[in-house]
């Protein structure tokens, strides 16, 4: 087990090293010149030779290169070149409320998705299936945009239970920074949770129908026993993986609703930072986004060895 | 008194008949052998005994367990039966155990099911249960996963759980049918020890009459839903009233007429010391990797002409062998050679002289080709290809010569039956005309009456095309028939190597002498057919 999770930790690393020179590499391919784009076109040659120095972007590539990721393990992420303020504030304030907001609508989509799974498959074939599988149908066609306004026409607008957007700081209480988040995170939640519960039936209903359920069957289990005992556990494969996926989409992914709702999250940080050229932010953003996706990467291999005893031996 | 009654226990799915009207008696204590084809209704019947069948199964007829129709009760109350009162016992070891959960908590959670024990006091049960299956020490195994033990040791876990709590009955499926001879020899003696000892009355489900024949009190042959035959077992061999009884006695101990090989002296396949192995998983991450050696130091040779056997337990290496000849395995030392051409830098010239028919009829042909794209796929390693009028009449001579008809070349794969599969597959070796054929296991998957035709066949085959080929078996009565001449595979090497007959007869190896005392054999009654 210890192994196992040596490894993985190896491979955590090494794909952050990777995914670091991708991202710089792609962002110093990218046309425009952030000093000349900041002052404008009829700034002086010198001006701008003067403001790349300033911002460090007459020193090579390389040293370049080795000075933002030694930043970036003391935290510091540098300057953004439009706001003339340390990323790593900008990041800390945003991430207070995309961390959040993912984590809110996994919890939904998966609170969802389980018991809704779970039931179609001990339905299959029957209306209660048919019934789950519709609604879920329905939740993967439904754009998540056209969704969200929905609930805020009908929940801020119609009956005045939330606010139809913005952001309470944590500062004003946590219940009301939840709240103003909810709409959100249902909106969010929605596809997550129709395509989970999809998975979660299709593994449940192939779990179902192995041998050892069989055996479990003749030992004198009820149907549902053998659910509980014996099928979830190793139904929990192909969902984990789903699990996964999914929050890193979320975290990334939310740019829309966050339009929708005015909210101060990363994907709008990153949207206005492209279109300002300020490529440090872009950089450090994106890079905090991968460092995410591959960590919850490892924490749902780590979580299959947990479930699965035939994994940890392997190294 | 019976302890369970069967009564005109008729069985649907669909339209289709599965079961017909059986009825039987299992008396108390007693060993009841069920015998019969695949599809005969052995399983279904089983499963119905403890109400498990399919739900879209129409069930007809009654089930007396002591004085109770099982039919009739719920499913709360058969929970309460199953497991406690009437033990199962699958076919498959290696999946029949939940593989996320210790051997000793799916014991033991039979145990705290159903009894007032909690999982303490049922722990220190299953301790006694490990023993008395033979798994000790028991306080090691009762923390082991399924994957960590062999499938014999999966297998005694779970004949531990249908005997756990003492059961009146235990019905075993097949329960020896996927382990090797010298397990399933353990295996059936543990499971008569432990009847005996517990005045269990045991349903055993098998197709090999052999095995059948020194375990049963009574047996019962079913043949397409309907018990055709039952009588104590002496009767039974002694009498044989219904023909397909006899046919089924026949089939298994088929002896082929195998016609005498025109051998000479040119050799075929040379084998020179070959070893084969694999990496392994490594145990700590920055330990050097281990090497299994599958195969170790093995040289033998084939002449033309020539009908070896090769035989050996599962993992003895005998698949390995088979893949390094076919030219599909990496050889670490030692070399194959086909007729002087080293097999791993071969052309398709040299790949045209062997061809291989496989265990698994069913998986092993593409079920979107038709029959005619299947055969003449070995086409494509001639060269200068051939008419297409010329390959049509040698798919049309080829499969009358393995006992279809030309018409079936438009057909599809899932139309055929398993042992016409394992005739196509013949045929799709035999087309153009190698000099070296491999069976690997081709007639383990089949019926012993489908078995039998097959292994006619080829004897009939290597007459007419003057086959040689190597016959890969774990079935000593399979190799006797078929072979001229054996070798006896253990652990990677060969261990003893000769005429078959000789071997089989006056073998001289003490692990060649276990494989053939714990073969099951038929009762040598005399037959009058």
């Amino acid at each position: 087990m210890l192994g196992y999770i040596l490894k993985r930790a190896i491979s955590l690393i090494v794909s952050l090293c990777l995914a670091s020179i991708i991202i710089f590499s792609v962002v110093e391919i990218a046309p425009g010149d952030p000093a000349s784009f900041m002052l404008g076109i009829n700034a002086q040659e010198d001006t701008i030779a003067a403001l790349r120095a300033e911002l460090g972007l007459d020193q090579d590539k390389l040293s370049r290169y080795f000075s933002w990721v030694s930043g970036m393990v003391k935290g510091d992420f540098g300057t953004s070149y439009t706001y003339r303020s340390p990323v790593s504030d900008m990041i800390k304030e945003r991430i207070w409320v995309s961390l959040p907001l993912a984590l809110y609508a996994l919890l939904i989509s998966t609170f969802i998705a389980f018991p809704a799974g779970i039931y179609a498959a001990t339905q299959r074939g029957k209306a209660g299936d048919a019934a789950v599988m519709g609604a879920t149908q329905f939740g993967i066609a439904i754009p998540n945009f056209w969704f969200a306004m929905i609930l805020v026409v009908i929940f801020a607008l119609k009956l005045r239970w939330f606010s139809a957007g913005g952001f309470v700081e944590w500062e004003n209480g946590i219940l009301l920074s939840l709240k103003s988040l909810t709409l959100p995170a249902i909106a969010l939640a929605l596809p997550q949770a129709s395509i989970l519960s999809r998975v979660m039936r299709s593994a449940l209903i192939e779990t179902l129908s192995e041998d050892y359920i069989r055996t479990a069957r003749a030992k004198g289990f009820g149907k549902k026993a053998v659910i509980w005992r014996h099928a979830l556990r190793n139904a929990l494969i192909p969902v984990l993986t789903i699990i996964g996926l999914q929050f890193s989409f979320l975290m990334a992914g939310a740019i829309i609703i966050e339009q929708v709702f005015f909210l101060p999250g990363l994907g709008r940080l990153v949207f206005q930072a492209i279109t300002q050229r300020d490529l440090i932010v872009v950089e450090s953003v994106v890079m905090l986004l991968v460092f995410a996706v591959i960590t919850v990467n490892f924490i749902v291999d780590v979580a299959y060895a947990v479930v699965d005893p035939r994994l940890r031996r392997r190294v | 008194m019976s302890i369970l009654s069967v009564e005109n226990l008729s069985l649907k799915i669909g339209s289709e008949s599965i079961l017909n009207n059986i009825s039987f008696k299992l008396g108390q204590g007693r060993i009841l052998a069920i015998t019969g084809e695949s599809g005969s209704g052995k399983s279904m019947t089983a499963l119905s005994i403890i109400q498990l069948q399919p739900k879209y199964a129409k069930l007809k007829g009654k089930i007396f367990f002591k004085d109770q129709d099982i039919t009739e009760k719920d499913e709360f109350e058969l929970c309460k039966i199953r497991g406690a009162k009437i033990g199962m016992i699958f076919q498959e070891p290696m999946t029949a155990l939940n593989p996320v959960k210790t051997v000793g908590d799916q014991i033991s959670e039979t145990i705290v099911l159903h009894s007032e024990k909690n999982k303490k006091s049922a722990d220190t049960e299953t301790l006694n249960i490990l023993e008395r299956v033979g798994l000790s020490p028991a306080t090691e195994v009762i923390k082991r996963y399924p994957h960590e033990l062999s499938g014999g040791q999966r297998q005694r876990v779970v004949i531990g759980i249908a005997i756990a709590l003492k059961p009146s009955i235990v019905i075993a499926d097949e329960p020896t049918t996927a382990l090797d001879v010298t397990t399933q020899a353990q295996i059936l003696a543990l499971l008569k020890r432990l009847v005996k000892e517990d005045n269990i009355s045991l349903i055993l489900i098998t197709h090999d009459l052999a095995v059948v024949s020194d375990m049963a009190d009574e047996i019962a042959i079913m043949q397409n839903g309907i018990i055709v035959e039952i009588d104590e077992t002496q009767n039974l061999f002694r009498n044989m009233k219904h023909p397909y009884t006899r046919s089924l006695f026949a089939a298994s101990g088929h002896s082929v007429d195998l016609p005498s090989a025109k051998r000479s002296a040119d050799l075929l396949l040379t084998i020179q010391n070959v070893t084969c192995r694999y990496r392994l998983a490594r145990t700590k991450i920055f330990s050097k990797s281990d090497y299994f050696t599958a195969v170790s130091n093995v040289s033998f040779d084939i002449k033309n002409g020539e009908r070896v056997g090769l035989v050996g337990e599962s993992g003895c290496g005998k698949s390995t062998l088979t893949r390094a000849i076919l030219g599909l395995e990496p050889i670490y030392e030692g070399a194959i050679n086909v007729e002087d051409q080293d097999i791993s830098k071969a052309t398709l010239n040299t790949r045209k002289n062997i061809q291989v028919v496989f265990q698994d009829p069913y998986g092993s042909f593409n079920p979107r080709h038709k029959v005619s794209t299947l055969i003449k796929e070995p086409f494509y390693l001639i060269k200068d290809a051939l008419e297409v009028k010329s390959i049509e009449s040698k798919i049309d001579n080829v499969l009358e010569d393995v006992g279809l008809s030309s018409a079936d070349k438009n057909k599809y794969i899932h139309e055929f039956s398993g042992g016409q599969r394992q005739r196509i597959a013949i045929a799709r070796a035999l087309i153009i005309k190698p000099k070296l054929v491999i069976f690997d296991e081709a007639v383990s998957a089949l019926d012993v009456t489908v078995r039998a035709q097959i292994l006619d066949l080829i004897a009939q085959l290597a007459e007419e095309y003057g086959l040689s080929y190597l016959f890969i078996s774990h079935d000593l009565a399979v190799i006797r028939s078929i072979t001229d001449r054996c070798l006896v595979m253990k652990d990677g090497k060969i261990i003893e190597e000769g005429l078959t007959k000789k071997v089989l007869e006056q073998p001289q190896n003490a692990y060649t002498k276990t494989l053939i005392e714990a073969a099951p054999k038929l009762p040598s009654f005399q037959m009058e057919l």
